[in-house]
């Protein structure tokens, strides 16, 4: 290759650099944002509007008071045999005033031997934590608990 | 007519000093931690800054209550240092700093129990205030001890 056609493309190239952003602005990016959902759109999603009932065979362990609620503790267990064909398939943690209220969807088989998880969650704001199970003859099972975090601070 | 007048300013003025009483904050980091030292009773720094929102929140309603500055009195030596002093400083040193408010419990010998950060309505400062006064956080850390309500 000469001089002459190596800065021809070189330049062709460069060019291509500099345009390229323009020309895939909103395909090669993502632009999913987050989607604000009430409670009620997020238990939806899990249950397709199928009833869910009060139960103390769901036991939700969190704190009353959260220290921190970027990090909150959560623990939930099923009371429910886990044997094939009648098992717990999902347990679901929503906290009620988030932003987004599906904080994690657990899916289950009868080889986890018990229906237990433990995480943490964050929580904008004082609120109700909300665990849900899903059960494998599809009904759905839940146990609610009010959390306390603080009302705010300053930098 | 002249005396039920005098006797109602005085109804008056006593209520007022009842509901505007606070709590008798120590400003002064080595008179605090001498008199914890010397009666034997926990330590409450509370990091403020003046510009503070929250801060003026919590004492506008939370430090009001008659029963917060009563567990207060009771169980903690409470000091009141501004973020930016010279004490403000050492604390940030010492105990640590996560914004405004900070509240910092201590052994009366100045070990740090416990930091927490934020403002915190009545009911709930009652009961973290209770955590420490009651030595429940010599048994379970702060987590465990409300997991169990």
């Amino acid at each position: 290759m000469n001089r002459r056609n190596f800065l021809k493309v070189a330049g062709l190239a460069t060019s291509a650099v500099a345009v390229s952003p323009i020309l895939l602005k909103g395909t090669a990016t993502a632009e999913a944002k987050p989607q604000k959902k009430s409670y009620e759109e997020a238990l939806k999603e899990i249950t397709g509007g199928k009833p869910v009932k009060d139960s103390d065979k769901v036991k939700l362990i969190a704190p009353a008071i959260a220290e921190n609620g970027a990090v909150v503790p959560v623990k939930v267990t099923v009371n429910h045999p886990m044997e094939e064909g009648n098992y717990v398939k999902a347990i679901h943690i929503l906290a009620k005033k988030n932003f987004d209220p599906r904080s994690i969807s657990a899916h289950l088989t009868p080889a986890n031997g018990r229906a237990f998880i433990s995480t943490r969650i964050r929580l904008a704001k004082t609120m109700d934590v909300v665990a849900i199970a899903e059960l494998s003859d599809g009904t759905f099972l839940k146990a609610e608990k009010p959390v306390k975090v603080t009302i705010g601070g300053c930098g | 007519m002249l005396k039920i007048s005098k006797f109602v300013i005085v109804l008056l003025l006593a209520t007022l000093s009842i509901s505007f009483a606070d709590i008798h904050w120590i400003t002064d980091l080595d008179k605090g931690f001498k008199k914890a030292q010397k009666e034997k009773k926990l330590i409450l720094i509370y990091v403020y800054s003046p510009k503070c929102h929250y801060c003026k929140e919590m004492e506008r309603t939370t430090f009001k209550s008659k029963k917060v500055q009563e567990m207060i009195e009771k169980y903690f030596v409470p000091l009141k240092i501004r973020k930016c002093s010279e004490d403000g400083q050492f604390v940030k040193m010492e105990y640590g700093y996560f914004g405004t408010p900070t509240f910092h419990f201590l052994e009366p010998d100045g070990t740090k129990i416990k930091s927490i950060f934020g403002a915190w309505k009545e009911k709930e400062f009652l009961k973290i205030l209770e955590y420490f006064a009651k030595g429940y956080y010599k048994k379970m850390n702060m987590t465990e001890y409300f997991m169990r309500d």
